[in-house]
């Protein structure tokens, strides 16, 4: 299973670079626009959280790691060297009640949550993993 | 895809507004500069956005959205949506909002509704 790996600087302006990475590890699978559309919006949600929460006011790096099993199996792991954030662990936002009166926030963690169809997080030494996967 | 934003005063302090493109972490402040100045310069009570040339929104374009609905409520005014294609109403659909948002398939359910909001101010 061949591995794809890009490091780039942890800012939103490195979002194209990410997707066409992601893209072109995902051939020769064609996913479906839906698929597609949902991998793109958790990357970019991904993304966000790394330059606001793990990077907060300062610049880093990611790193990404692409696989494709013959499954149809591709999982995403990105890694920061920023401040420990655990997403799984972000409360969800308060989706109950009329919206005018809710939070705003935490939504896109939210929908990184039920957008893939596997999520893991784990902190080594000085870096925070999270591995998304999707079926294609 | 960058995101352009069009604007059309149906009546006084009522507006639809037509975003074209992708509503993401990019490009959700043309959305969100656009908004601000018909609050502040057209006196925006009511805005419509035809959501019909939006293909992709992220938390960020969602954000615009939520924000702009709690600060026209707060007014006395509203936001309605209209147009929404499967992927965009999927994603309100994710985090629950659906349900608080007045969504319209057509112009003339709009104007309908309009129509009813006039009365209610004319009579009370």
């Amino acid at each position: 299973m061949a591995i794809h790996s890009l490091e780039l600087p942890a800012t939103l302006s490195s979002l194209t670079t990410l997707e066409n990475f992601v893209r072109q590890a995902m051939e020769p699978a064609v996913p479906s626009p839906d698929v597609f559309r949902d991998i793109r919006l958790v990357l970019e949600e991904l993304l966000v959280n790394i330059v606001f929460y793990a990077y907060p006011g300062e610049g880093g790096k990611v790193r990404v790691e692409c696989s494709l099993d013959p499954g149809g199996k591709l999982c995403i792991r990105l890694r920061d060297w920023g401040i420990p954030f655990n997403p799984l662990e972000y409360p969800p936002p308060r989706l109950e009640g009329d919206m005018a009166e809710r939070e705003i926030g935490g939504l896109g963690i939210h929908l990184v949550k039920q957008l893939a169809h596997e999520i893991r997080y784990f902190r080594q030494e000085d870096s925070n993993v999270l591995t998304v996967c999707f079926q294609l | 895809m960058p995101l352009t934003v069009t604007s059309m005063e149906k009546q006084p302090g009522v507006f639809v507004v037509s975003p074209y493109g992708s509503l993401d972490t990019n490009t959700h402040t043309v959305l969100e500069r656009k908004i601000d100045f018909l609050a502040r310069e057209g006196a925006a009570k009511v805005i419509t956005l035809d959501m019909g040339g939006v293909d992709y929104i992220s938390s960020m374009g969602v954000r615009v959205v939520l924000k702009t609905k709690k600060e026209l409520s707060r007014r006395g005014g509203a936001l309605v949506m209209m147009n929404l294609k499967p992927q965009i109403k999927r994603v309100f659909e994710i985090i629950n909002a659906l349900p608080t948002l007045q969504i319209f398939s057509s112009l003339q359910e709009l104007d309908d509704y309009l129509t009813e909001m006039q009365r209610q101010v004319v009579h009370g």
